[in-house]
């Protein structure tokens, strides 16, 4: 024989302990949030709305992500709504209406927020005119 | 001369960034400010066959706390509610926020009861209609039913008298003015 009887006992002894430790996580994994969806397509709205909508104790979570009991009762809230058939937009400006703009990760387009989504364009044009700027003064001193 | 662009760009930089460091994150501006306060149906905490509804925030100003017998912080606003209630300077509801009615009821008995009502809220659905977040918060709220004030977290004499009591006042000037003229 290669191989002892005791490394062979001591060699699927370690298998199944590192097999237990590597798999652990997932016994450890949020079970008891087990929401039920009658369609698929009711489930991946769920899951869209949840990983688009932020959590506002730990602010850079999503409510997917997050362990806080305000996420915790926003999921809840988030099925029971799809549940009655709400669609994603209808949520989405409830939430908003209750929370604010910050509760999505993707701000609407607003008075507010004009600045935000125009300054990477307004920031292209600066850039866009040095450029022309120095170009001219690059030709003239040729 | 040619560095003036570079040092421009840079000191507005520097301005936003330090403005995001002297902001408090967690202090969002609600939008239900001068909004109504939604429509609600739910169990008095202290007496358990009254349903509290809407209407119980009209004809007064209301200041409604939103606490839990879990909430450390909550304590430290108690003497300051039980003052207010004790001088009768405003009606004072409470919004008991994911808690157990007994571990509640245990705790307004130890640290006294400031509240003339307490909406018993043990799975925080009403308080997601009201946009907390957390406990404690306090909203203002006029006789007409409209939010005008939420404070998030510690309700101190300072925020009382500098934003709410100046609220209340404006407001009853208002009146006065109309009903003189």
């Amino acid at each position: 024989m290669l191989y002892s009887k005791k490394f062979l006992i001591l060699f699927s002894l370690s298998g199944i302990l590192g097999f237990i430790i590597f798999f652990s996580p997932l016994a450890l994994s949020e079970s008891s949030e087990l929401y039920v969806f009658n369609s698929t397509q009711k489930k991946s709205q769920f899951e869209e709305i949840i990983h688009e909508m932020r959590c506002l104790v730990c602010q850079n979570q999503n409510l997917a992500d997050s362990n806080a009991l305000l996420a915790k009762d926003l999921r809840l809230m988030i099925y029971r709504r799809i549940r009655n058939g709400e669609s994603t937009y209808q949520i989405r400006n409830y939430l908003i209406s209750r929370y604010g703009d910050f509760i999505t990760f993707r701000p609407p387009f607003s008075h507010l927020t004009y600045y935000l989504w125009l300054s990477p364009f307004i920031l292209l044009l600066i850039i866009f005119f040095i450029f022309l700027l120095k170009m001219k003064k690059f030709n003239n001193d040729l | 001369m040619r560095y003036i662009f570079p040092l421009i760009t840079l000191f507005i930089i520097v301005y936003f960034l330090w403005q995001g460091l002297a902001k408090d994150p967690s202090l969002l501006p609600s939008p239900l400010i001068n909004q109504a306060v939604p429509e609600f149906s739910a169990n008095d905490l202290l007496k358990k066959s009254t349903r509290l509804r809407k209407k119980i925030f009209l004809q007064h100003w209301t200041l409604l706390v939103v606490w839990s017998s879990w909430c450390v912080t909550c304590s430290k606003e108690q003497s300051f509610l039980l003052s207010l209630q004790k001088h009768h300077i405003i009606t004072i509801y409470g919004l008991n926020y994911r808690d157990d009615l007994r571990h509640a009821q245990l705790w307004l008995r130890q640290q006294g009861n400031p509240f003339q009502k307490i909406i018993f809220d043990p799975q925080g659905m009403l308080a997601i209609d009201l946009g907390v977040y957390g406990v404690p918060e306090s909203y203002l709220i006029d006789p007409q039913g409209i939010i005008r004030y939420k404070q998030i977290g510690l309700l101190t004499a300072n925020v009382w008298t500098q934003q709410m009591a100046i609220l209340i006042n404006q407001s009853n000037k208002i009146l006065n003015h109309t009903y003189e003229g």
